[in-house]
């Protein structure tokens, strides 16, 4: 059986958001955003337009160029599983975070078993290499 | 007792228990205690000394190291103590007559940057002043003195220099355990295997024995020569310790025929590669980040340890892992040991081991002995428990842990 | 292999943690503030067995939590048992 293409990363432009638990669950993000919870209190947001978190006066808000990104489809979801990550892998949709070869990394899976890939852009090459 | 232990070597043991009362009680037979003993008994003539384990001689860490004898440490004062341990192994054979396959190799600490070549070359210098023989080599002579060595690291550790410790030695564990066994039992001293002791006997302040299944024995002096269990040890007489056990793992690999000279360490990659008298390579790094009482061996280990090595030693990717151990180092707040008095009258301790404990085994018991004998030690005197206390703690940034 | 539970990401080896160490106690029976200082900075209770620590998930939401381990037998427990 022929090996899955190896996913294809790229910059990705975002906001990174602290705040508030409740403040970040009830935020009313902008459209077309997509928003990724690293933990309760801390939104990765990939999109253009800067959000707000109106349930938090202290909420930090600041452009977030750190991330790379890569869609990864079902078929290389249950690829890179097998063969790059030692964790039970849960069923989306939601934020599965951990070490992905060996190289932190975060998917955000969603219902379809595909996925969106993340890293950060000091260790997209070393991730690459390693699912390459 | 150990079946190997006794066809191997004619050890004088004692026959039936312990006597009520002696002038010393060690608590471990290991390395440090027994050559605590060999030396009281030795150099001072106080021989009413009893050495007790809870298991066998040598049971504990001193079976469970990776035998390296090297001084090239980063503070003076350490230089100075392991240096006299150093120079005290070369002569071992000699003053023992047994045999403990000493073997001088030279070490060569690798750096694989320009910040870790400084490093290595004050090292250098610092050595070279307090007495150690150590140069900064480069790149050319570190591939004449080890062939085998990948000097573009995989082409992520280009190696820049290495400091090149020419006394850096490795000697047989268990034998050196055997030879001050022997010495101590040959001069009088008790060794009792198997009999572990359950507390302190206190009088007020003062340590004045040890409980064992065999009875109550009392003593002018209780040293703790305990390794990775010394704080349940020194919470008895109530003294605490800036200890914290953590699991040191070592593993080796099956014979290798082609000579490897040297005992090599990287400075940036964490690791050291040296091969046994059998052919194995012997490879160990540095010990586990967290606390633990636990002597399990974690793949997680062999396999960055193995991947480290390789990246070095492309040779070393056709050997396979024989054998793996895991000792539980008692590894100080400050990574120097702590040798002497604990405040407490009557109870003296030989401990923070860490992962230094073997090479400083003949200095450590001959300089404790001294201090038991005669009341001073100048050569460990930094390295006392007061040290804390006193604002001047040993933080060694060459020691194998500080990293 | 050892698991160790995050409480934001699940069961994860525990190469992907770093270690944070137990809650410093000072016994009640060192008075001396000087002494107090001393022993906060330096001194350690090395428990062998249950102890409350810290650790850190550095390989996935990068948030400290504390954990209840044995440590002679490196076992996760639960917080509250």
């Amino acid at each position: 059986m022929p090996a899955c293409e190896p996913p294809r990363f790229e910059g990705l432009v975002g906001w990174r958001i602290i705040a508030d638990r409740s403040a970040l669950d009830t935020a009313p993000w902008p459209a077309g955003s997509h928003v990724v919870r690293i933990s309760p209190d801390d939104a990765f947001v990939i999109g253009a337009a800067e959000p707000g978190v109106p349930g938090d006066e202290h909420a930090i808000v600041t452009p977030e160029l750190g991330f790379a990104g890569a869609a990864v489809s079902a078929e290389q979801v249950a690829d890179i599983a097998l063969h790059h990550i030692e964790w039970k892998l849960p069923a989306g949709p939601c934020v599965a975070q951990g070490q992905i070869a060996g190289v932190p990394s975060k998917l955000v899976l969603h219902a379809d078993g595909s996925a969106l890939l993340l890293v950060a852009c000091a260790a997209r090459h070393e991730l690459e290499d390693r699912l390459g | 007792m150990n079946e190997f232990v006794e066809t191997l070597l004619d050890l004088p043991w004692q026959v039936g228990d312990p006597k009520p009362a002696y002038d010393v009680v060690i608590i471990g037979a290991g390395g440090h205690g027994l050559s605590t003993a060999y030396y009281l008994a030795t150099r001072h003539g106080i021989t009413n000394v009893c050495v007790l384990d809870s298991n066998f001689i040598g049971s504990g860490n001193s079976g469970r190291n990776t035998t390296i004898i090297r001084s090239n440490y980063g503070i003076p004062e350490s230089v100075a103590f392991y240096q006299h341990s150093l120079e005290m192994y070369q002569q071992l054979e000699a003053e023992t007559g047994c045999w403990i396959m000493h073997s001088q190799k030279g070490q060569i600490w690798l750096a694989h940057s320009v910040s870790t070549a400084r490093t290595e070359q004050t090292r250098a210098l610092m050595n070279q002043a307090m007495g150690a023989k150590t140069d900064y080599i480069g790149p050319d002579e570190i591939k004449r003195l080890c062939p085998q060595i990948d000097l573009s690291g995989g082409g992520r550790y280009p190696v820049h220099g290495a400091s090149y410790h020419h006394e850096g030695a490795t000697a047989r564990h268990d034998r050196v355990v055997w030879a001050y066994a022997q010495g101590a039992l040959r001069a009088g001293v008790h060794v009792y295997q198997h009999t572990p002791v359950t507390g302190l006997l206190m009088d007020g302040d003062r340590v004045t024995g040890v409980q064992t299944p065999k009875g109550n024995i009392s003593a002018g002096t209780v040293i703790s020569a305990v390794g990775g269990n010394v704080t349940t040890v020194s919470n008895w007489a109530g003294v605490r310790l800036p200890i914290r056990t953590h699991a040191l793992q070592a593993f080796v690999t099956n014979a290798h025929a082609q000579e490897f000279d040297p005992i090599i360490s990287s400075n940036d990659l964490v690791f050291y590669v040296s091969q046994t008298p059998r052919g194995q390579m012997l490879i160990g790094a540095e010990y586990d980040r967290f606390a633990s009482y636990r002597q399990a061996t974690s793949f997680a280990y062999l396999q960055a340890c193995s991947k480290k090595s390789i990246t070095m030693f492309p040779f070393l990717a056709k050997l396979r892992i024989m054998r793996s151990w895991t000792g539980i180092c008692d590894v100080s707040t400050d990574f120097s040991p702590i040798m002497g008095e604990t405040g407490v009258p009557g109870f003296m301790i030989s401990t923070g081991w860490g992962t230094w404990g073997f090479k400083a085994i003949p200095a450590g018991g001959e300089q404790l002995a001294q201090l038991v004998a005669t009341g001073s030690a100048p050569l460990i005197e930094p390295f006392g428990l007061d040290r804390f206390a006193k604002e001047a703690a040993m933080a060694d940034p060459s020691s194998a842990g500080t990293r | 292999m050892l698991w160790v539970e995050c409480p934001n990401c699940g069961s994860r080896p525990f190469e992907e943690y770093r270690y944070g160490n137990v809650f410093p106690v000072t016994p009640d029976t060192i008075t001396d503030a000087d002494a107090r200082n001393v022993d906060y900075a330096w001194m350690q209770d090395n428990i062998a067995g249950v102890t409350l620590e810290r650790w850190f998930h550095e390989s996935g939401c990068r948030r400290w939590f504390t954990a209840k381990r044995d440590t002679t037998s490196d076992e996760f427990l639960p917080l509250d048992g």
